[in-house]
């Protein structure tokens, strides 16, 4: 037995421990042979300038810029209720008295 | 919150639409008719000046100003009503020069899309006439308003969905 032989031996020994790595290794072996199963976009079925892909990467688009959309209205919405609300509060609660009592002149002796 | 599920409910029919319509190298397809955009282009300022008025009469709600509140809130329903009363017209003539539901994929998104608006815009309509009768029996004043407000928010929602789904459907 070689030096090379030994070496090999005692890592294929170390490797076949961990019984789990061959069916792992077999499987992405398989699934590389096979480009098209490891596909990572779903809507990538047909080529560059395509009018169908496009439609799809439009749509997709559209909604998911739909939500963000949304939220962002209706917080603009808040928060303009908010300022409006605020400046009627300013305007009703004024310094100035609701009514100038009487008797307030009368007793201050004016 | 229930405007934000509206809108997304509208997102994902506008979503199917522009599937089909980018994806279509001919659009409308061959052998069907073409859509009234004068016709409901003026519709949609009719939609768009109910939406002014309804503004209006919160306006004037805000000030106690009960005539003129129940004034603009009869002409939102006026405009909303005629609005639907268009569309169905326009829909009974698309339908007898053959464009249904059944006939194309065309047919289909078009009904889908405008007949879903045109139910919520019937929807917003009756709740509006609800309020208006409310207003008249004096319901609403400067310090309770909430009915007429939310209503209002409702009927703007449905008026500014509009003009995007004219512009996808008819003019794009």
């Amino acid at each position: 037995m070689t030096v090379i032989d030994r070496y090999a031996s005692f890592w294929l020994d170390k490797f076949m421990k961990h019984r789990w790595i061959v069916p792992l290794c077999s499987g992405l072996l398989a699934v590389l042979a096979n480009p098209l199963a490891i596909q990572a976009c779903s809507v990538c079925i047909t080529d560059a300038h395509d009018p169908t892909m496009d439609a799809f990467n439009w749509s997709v688009f559209f909604l998911m810029a739909a939500p963000y959309t949304v939220v962002v209205s209706i917080a603009g919405a808040l928060f303009f209720g908010y300022r409006r609300a605020a400046a009627k509060r300013e305007q009703t609660e004024t310094t100035e008295p609701l009514m100038q009592l009487a008797w307030n002149d009368k007793e201050s002796g004016r | 919150m229930f405007l934000g599920a509206e809108a997304m409910f509208f997102a994902g029919l506008i979503g199917a639409y522009i599937v089909f319509r980018v994806g279509s190298t001919i659009w409308p397809p061959p052998f069907q008719p073409r859509l009234p955009v004068g016709v409901t282009g003026v519709n949609t300022l009719i939609l768009i000046a109910s939406a002014v008025t309804m503004r209006w009469s919160l306006k004037a709600v805000r000030v106690n100003d009960r005539k003129r509140f129940i004034r603009y809130l009869a002409y939102t329903a006026v405009f909303g009503g005629i609005f639907l009363l268009i569309q169905g017209f326009e829909w009974l003539r698309l339908i007898h020069f053959g464009l249904t539901v059944s006939s194309s994929v065309y047919g289909g998104l078009f009904y889908t899309l405008i007949g879903f608006h045109g139910l919520h815009v019937f929807g917003a309509l009756i709740w509006l006439l609800v309020v208006l009768m409310r207003a008249k029996q004096g319901r609403f004043s400067r310090a309770s308003y909430v009915g007429v407000q939310t209503c209002g928010m409702y009927w703007t929602f449905v008026v500014a969905l509009w003009p995007v789904l004219y512009g996808l459907v008819y003019l794009y």
